[in-house]
């Protein structure tokens, strides 16, 4: 674990597992999974990606493991896992001060959700 | 969806190829002055936690506001700052390395939004970092947690001992934690812990 800990990473989930996306030196990504909660040894890192071209930061993940990070012309680009190609999305995006999430839309209410699913 | 903070923009990105894009409105306390909102962690059940400000503060006072926020309704709901005058108090008693000090200064990093499917709600987690010598960049050592609850609108000290390795100089970093199947995992400098919403792992 470590070994896992000397670059920087972000936390994702990714393909239903918490996941660790290390960054840093190398213009790879290193991806680890988290099997079971509170068990340290349970970090499995599982594989790397790259070496990528200008890897800046990745800033997120996509439901289909995208994933998304910048690169040193500021441009959000996407890596797609499963065919390993690579574009830009066409979004500006700053170091450090640019975030992506997966979003759903809904019109439940912020409060009292359980009682209009379950009533 | 993105946030960055050259234009202080949100943005919902859809299709195949994320090709179309529409700028969303932020809810309107942080229509003002749209600077430095972040997106705390993941989106809950289509429900965003943002938060603004740099949580530096004192005891009666931080420079941070969080909200939950709906966009496809456009519902917002303000989290309180709360009063945590009495638990800084509670945190360092006559006699402790603070006494002498006429305000402390203080941090809160908001660490992790969660959905407790036990008690149906919504939970927030964050942290509280002091400093006892404004010449020095980290706080003390000592360190305070605690869990907002959306329903019962308050919040309670979480009885654990964490390092503070999550300080930084990023404090937008202190958002990237991630929601996961009732868990909350933050993460932060050298240490990673995953916060339960109603239980917590320390991972070293």
């Amino acid at each position: 674990m470590r070994s896992l800990l000397q670059h920087p990473s972000t936390l994702v989930v990714l393909k239903e597992s918490v996941a660790m996306i290390e960054y840093g030196d190398s213009p790879c990504f290193f991806i680890s999974i988290l099997s079971e909660f509170g068990v340290t040894e349970s970090w499995t890192r599982l594989f790397s990606i790259g070496p990528l071209s200008s890897v800046v930061e990745p800033i997120g993940v996509g439901k289909n493991g995208d994933i998304f990070y910048i690169n040193d012309n500021e441009e959000v680009t996407r890596f797609d896992l499963n065919t390993e190609v690579i574009e830009e999305i066409g979004v500006k995006g700053r170091y450090r001060c640019c975030q992506m999430v997966i979003y759903n839309e809904s019109v439940l209410p912020i409060e009292g959700i359980h009682s209009q699913l379950f009533s | 969806m993105s946030a960055h903070d050259d234009h202080e923009n949100v943005f919902l990105l859809y299709g195949e190829m994320f090709e179309n894009s529409v700028k969303l409105d932020w809810p309107s306390p942080f229509e003002v002055d749209p600077e430095g909102i972040f997106i705390v962690g993941s989106i809950v059940n289509c429900i965003l936690c943002l938060c603004q400000g740099n949580g530096r503060g004192d005891t009666t006072w931080i420079a941070q506001k969080v909200a939950m926020w709906n966009p496809s309704t456009e519902e917002f709901k303000v989290i309180p700052n709360g009063s945590f005058e009495h638990t800084i108090l509670k945190t360092f008693p006559p006699g402790s390395v603070f006494e002498d000090l006429p305000v402390i200064s203080t941090i809160v990093n908001i660490h992790g939004f969660g959905y407790d499917p036990i008690t149906y709600d919504y939970k927030m987690i964050q942290y509280f970092g002091f400093f006892d010598d404004v010449e020095k960049h980290d706080p003390n050592d000592e360190t305070l947690w605690q869990i907002y609850s959306l329903r019962n609108n308050s919040r309670r000290d979480l009885q654990v001992e964490m390092p503070n390795h999550f300080w930084n100089n990023w404090w937008q970093e202190t958002g990237y934690a991630v929601y996961f199947n009732g868990m909350g995992c933050a993460i932060g400098g050298t240490v990673k812990i995953i916060l339960g919403m109603r239980s917590w792992y320390h991972l070293t």
